[in-house]
């Protein structure tokens, strides 16, 4: 039975939008022969242990993430599939180190590029998510995995990338009106308009100061420095051989750092500054990232559409150098349930009820008996929230009891009229008595 | 007298009015001469200034490093049970600086983050010029190195290797070592055991309140935990660990420190935070407090590691 391999679907010609699983298709390229797997562009997670793709379906196991599945092919097929086998201790030693270095370098650097930058999510990767997503799935999908890039890059401090630029030219006064989207038709097709002379952008109220410290050049400092943490140690490992840790021959170490480096530089993004800090500072490495795609998938670009309509089972005829194939189509129900499943987890109050508790997988924990906690347990907090929420329910009942029957007449609280008249001032304040004969005259009258 | 009167009513000029109208400002805003003459007495009696509060800085000619620690441990210098701080606490040790601690908590630091380190105002001459606006100079854990290359002494300036696959295997520790830290602490049944009485103890002893800091903090672990994987896996995050202590015991090798320095630096610090902390069979001062040793025993397979622990804590604790 061939090995079976689910990833998120292909974009900007490259087997997948996801760093991880265009390289594991990598690996499976380089390493399994033709005919001994299969390639499905999938979108439900769910189909996975952990929730994630890539998942490796081999018989009765499933195996999730890229590291994982090399080591499972490392273990489970005698060797025969393993990229690694030749590399020294020392080799695959460094291997591991370089694997969690792309992953926390190069993983919050892509998901700037692709995600947080509001004018390239806009204009590339919510496209390519178009193309290999069902209808549905658009509006779920692509704004989850943004959310989660935000949250992972959100220690960098670029969050001014995810300024919609968009907001600065409609905010203007009278905007939404006819007059105005004239105006702005008229910019966009770059013929002056007369409403503002637009001489130049270094104008005094900006200056070059100015200019720089808008928030996308000033995010471009922090961004290069950022890529340089990234490219650096990969072009000093990479040195003059072909690959970064064997001289002749590709390790799982490159078919990652292809995933990752491959999305940075052919992803075609408005604000591809890392596509041209690889083009400038590090030619190496970009033909490092050409070579690996010849080698890994021969260089061929991959059809997001021709995918899309294979995943369907509309096409089998066009021959592909991937593997391509259907997925296995649910029943109507099983889909709706899905459906309908995405839709509540994505409604604003509602999911934040419906939200089930974190997932923890975790098979020692059983076997550890837990051990006392000086903290309220739960049944303290229970007998808590029990009590509280009894004499809630009984205000509110005396209170539409009180509603439904109103007492008759005036409400009169004996209790605090003064038995003793004015006088009750005291001593001290007896000349307020005075006053307190105004009042009475004052009442009477 | 009411003609007179009248007179200048009907005929009112400009000319008599304005004067009048200065007269009742000047008797407006001047002070009555008594409550003047009763003003010019004070202060009737000046009390001596207050003490400084207990909590105010104490040795301001020393440095402070600002840690997680407890109030006996921080007067016996003992090694902090926070990673981070622990490894500053380890680096400036290495860079022979003398320093006190202060046991301390978030809420303390300008930054939001422990550690930090408030100089001495005598060394502080150079820091003088930004302490004027601030009152005094903090420096936040991302300036404690620089700051410690400025302040050791001469010839304890602590070169860091130039080793190209730096990054790289402090990635593992970032990223792996941390990761299986904070699930061991917050998420596994050593919760109750150490996170418990080192950090939501102290904070309060309303019971309430210490029931809510202690599920922020474990969401909060659970929200770092969730950013780089979907679920939280126990056994993938162990064997991502120990890939991690397998890898730094092969970078170790048989050197005395990390990349054959001469001696102990930043890299080292930064691995002795987690594997010291990991060691420690009293980390909250209680014996057993380790109900869940699976990363604990991932350390202490690594005679290596067990070993540069014991050589840090010798030299330096």
């Amino acid at each position: 039975m061939p090995f079976e391999l689910h990833i998120w679907g292909p974009a900007f010609g490259l087997p997948s939008i996801d760093p991880e699983c265009a390289a594991t298709v990598a690996y499976f390229a380089r390493i399994i022969p033709q005919g001994q797997w299969t390639l499905i562009a999938d979108y439900d997670t769910s189909i996975s242990p952990q929730n994630e793709f890539p998942v490796l379906i081999d018989g009765a196991s499933k195996t999730t993430g890229f590291s994982n599945i090399v080591s499972y092919l490392r273990n489970h097929h005698s060797g025969a599939y393993d990229l690694d086998y030749s590399l020294t201790h020392e080799q695959q030693t460094d291997r591991t180190a370089y694997v969690s270095f792309l992953r926390s370098t190069a993983g919050p650097l892509l998901d700037l590029f692709l995600y947080v930058s509001s004018e390239n999510y806009n204009a590339a990767t919510s496209s390519a998510y178009t193309a290999i997503l069902p209808w549905l799935a658009n509006y779920t999908i692509p704004p989850k995995r943004r959310d989660l890039a935000r949250a992972r890059t959100s220690h960098l401090g670029l969050s001014s990338l995810d300024v919609d630029e968009a907001t600065e030219e409609t905010r203007g006064p009278g905007s939404g009106t006819a007059s105005s989207e004239y105006e702005a038709a008229k910019r966009a097709a770059g013929i002056p308009t007369e409403g503002q002379p637009k001489a130049l952008n270094l104008g005094r109220r900006k200056g070059l100061g100015g200019l720089l410290s808008s928030p996308i050049y000033a995010a471009r400092f922090k961004l290069d420095a950022l890529s340089s943490e990234v490219f650096d140690p990969i072009s000093d490992l990479l040195g003059k051989k072909d690959y970064l840790l064997d001289g002749d021959k590709p390790s799982s170490l490159d078919c990652l750092a292809f995933g990752y480096l491959s999305l940075m530089l052919y992803a075609p993004a408005p604000q591809a500054w890392l596509k041209e800090a690889i083009g400038t500072k590090y030619p190496r490495i970009l033909r490092y990232i050409r070579r690996l795609r010849a080698e890994l998938l021969g260089g061929v670009e991959i059809d997001s559409a021709l995918v899309w309509s294979i995943t369907n089972g509309k096409d089998t005829e066009t021959p592909q150098n991937l593997p391509w194939q259907p997925r296995c189509r649910q029943g109507l129900v099983t889909s709706a349930v899905k459906a309908a499943n995405q839709i509540m987890g994505n409604m604003p109050v509602v999911s934040a009820m419906v939200r089930n508790q974190v997932v923890i997988q975790d098979d020692g924990k059983s076997l550890i008996s837990a051990s006392r906690s000086s903290l309220p347990s739960s049944w303290v907090l229970n007998t808590i929230a029990a009590c509280s929420a009894l004499a809630t329910a009984g205000l509110a009942g005396l209170a539409i009891h009180q509603r439904r029957n109103p007492r008759e007449g005036l409400l009169i609280f004996w209790a605090l009229r003064p038995s003793t008249g004015f006088n009750a001032f005291g001593e001290a304040e007896s000349f307020l008595s005075v006053l307190a004969g105004q009042m009475q005259g004052g009442a009477s009258m | 007298m009411t003609t007179a009167q009248s007179d200048t009513h009907d005929e009112p000029s400009r000319d008599t009015r304005r004067p009048r109208a200065a007269q009742q400002s000047h008797s407006i805003f001047s002070v009555p001469t008594p409550i003047k003459q009763l003003f010019d007495r004070f202060p009737l009696l000046s009390y001596p200034s207050n003490d400084l509060p207990l909590r105010a800085p104490a040795n301001r000619n020393a440095h402070v490093l600002h840690v997680f620690s407890t109030d006996k441990g921080a007067l016996a210098g003992a090694p902090s049970y926070n990673p981070a701080c622990l490894k500053w606490q380890a680096y400036l040790k290495f860079c022979g600086i003398d320093f006190k601690l202060q046991a301390s908590n978030n809420h303390a630091s300008p930054s939001g983050a422990l550690p930090f380190l408030i100089p001495a105002t005598a060394s502080g001459t150079s820091a003088g010029k930004e302490s004027k606006s601030l009152g005094l100079s903090v420096v936040p854990s991302n300036k404690l190195q620089k700051w410690g290359m400025q302040n050791c002494g001469e010839g304890q300036a602590i070169q860091e290797p130039g080793d190209f696959r730096y990054e790289a295997y402090l990635s593992l520790v970032d990223l792996n070592v941390r990761r299986a830290w904070l699930y061991t602490l917050y998420l596994s049944p050593n919760f109750s055991t150490l996170a418990e009485p080192l950090y939501i103890l102290p904070t309060s002893t309303n019971p309430l309140v210490r029931l809510s800091t202690a599920s922020t903090l474990q969401s909060a672990a659970a929200a770092e935990l969730l950013k780089t994987s979907a679920v939280i896996n126990a056994d993938e995050l162990h064997r991502q660990a120990d890939e991690a202590f397998a890898a730094l015991e092969m970078l170790l090798g048989d050197n005395e420190w990390f990349f054959g320095a001469e001696k102990p630096g930043l890299w080292d610090a930064s691995v002795f935070a987690y594997t010291h902390l990991l060691l420690d069979e009293r980390l909250s001062g209680v014996e057993g407090c380790w109900v869940d040793s699976r990363v604990r025993d991932l350390v202490r397979a690594r005679k290596g590691l067990v070993g540069h622990r014991e050589r840090i804590l010798k030299g330096w604790f």
